[in-house]
């Protein structure tokens, strides 16, 4: 199995807003507008559009998100399988740093 | 708010801009957002492998013309920065005089937006901040090396050009 936690590392700025839209879509397919507002709602941050569209050009890039097609202007995009791996596996690597710190704040 | 998206290249707005367009209708002008959007355009005009590679990846067939194009632009660049006595320093100071000209200039211009709303004119000169900058980092890259009065000389001239252009469809706009 090939690492996928390192599938934003090379994002630049866009690395957070990558990361939050692809937890935006890890319960189901949306657009930009509902992503926006999915993304405030979980962290309290809202994107401007070209933070948004730039992070989602570079997911799209990588195959870690696909566009479908809608008869809206609004074209919902959803999760690749490689998308979820790489979500997991970022995820992943936050809970082991997030387990240090605590663990030294606790002993602190 | 939309008019911003002329900002960005033509295969970016192809893909995207009626998505974007559709996230911006009904907003008021915000500066906030005015900011981010100036940003994302000149991120894609610096990296138009992410938008090339969005495209390749979305669908393979249906966007040919896209890509071909990207293609020759991503030569085109690749070939300048080799052959042209380019180096690294003034490729930035190309980079940092685009961004810096296009900020302070699209300042000016949103004190105009702000000073005469909803004129024609004003907004189809929106753009005009952006060649500007784009013109004025010549000096450091297709003009480098020539005499200080031919690069004045051909940067001026083409503002003028360009100024003029913008300022007769913002014309025609209000005529309409």
């Amino acid at each position: 199995m090939g690492r996928h936690d390192d599938e934003l590392d090379d994002f630049g700025r866009f690395a957070e807003p990558a990361l939050l839209i692809l937890i935006s879509l890890a319960d189901g397919s949306k657009h930009g507008y509902a992503m926006t507002d999915d993304i405030e709602q979980v962290s309290g941050v809202r994107f401007g559009p070209g933070t948004l569209y730039g992070a989602i050009t570079r997911l799209e890039g990588r195959g870690l998100i696909q566009r479908l097609d809608s008869d809206d202007r609004r074209n919902p995009y959803k999760l690749t399988a490689l998308g979820e791996k790489a979500l997991r596996a970022r995820l992943a690597s936050l809970q082991a740093v997030a387990r240090v710190g605590q663990r030294r704040l606790a002993s602190a | 708010m939309t008019w911003i998206l002329r900002l960005y290249p033509r295969p970016w707005r192809r893909r995207y801009g009626d998505e974007v367009a559709a996230l911006l209708q009904g907003r008021g002008f915000s500066l906030r957002i005015a900011v981010d959007l100036i940003a994302g355009a000149i991120d894609v005009w610096l990296h138009p492998g992410v938008t090339l590679a969005a495209a390749s990846a979305a669908s393979p067939s249906t966007n040919e013309e896209e890509k071909t194009m990207l293609s020759r632009v991503l030569r085109l660049d690749c070939a300048r920065t080799a052959d042209s006595g380019i180096s690294r320093a003034d490729a930035w100071k190309a980079g940092a005089t685009t961004i810096l000209v296009t900020l302070a200039l699209t300042l000016a211009w949103m004190a105009l937006v702000v000073r005469f709303p909803r004129n024609d004119v004003v907004e189809a000169l929106s753009s005009l901040p952006f060649f500007v900058g784009l013109l004025a980092s010549m000096r450091y890259t297709y003009l480098k090396g020539r005499a200080v009065v031919v690069q004045a000389t051909f940067i001026a001239m083409s503002v003028i050009v360009i100024a003029a252009l913008l300022t007769a469809a913002g014309l025609i706009a209000s005529a309409i």
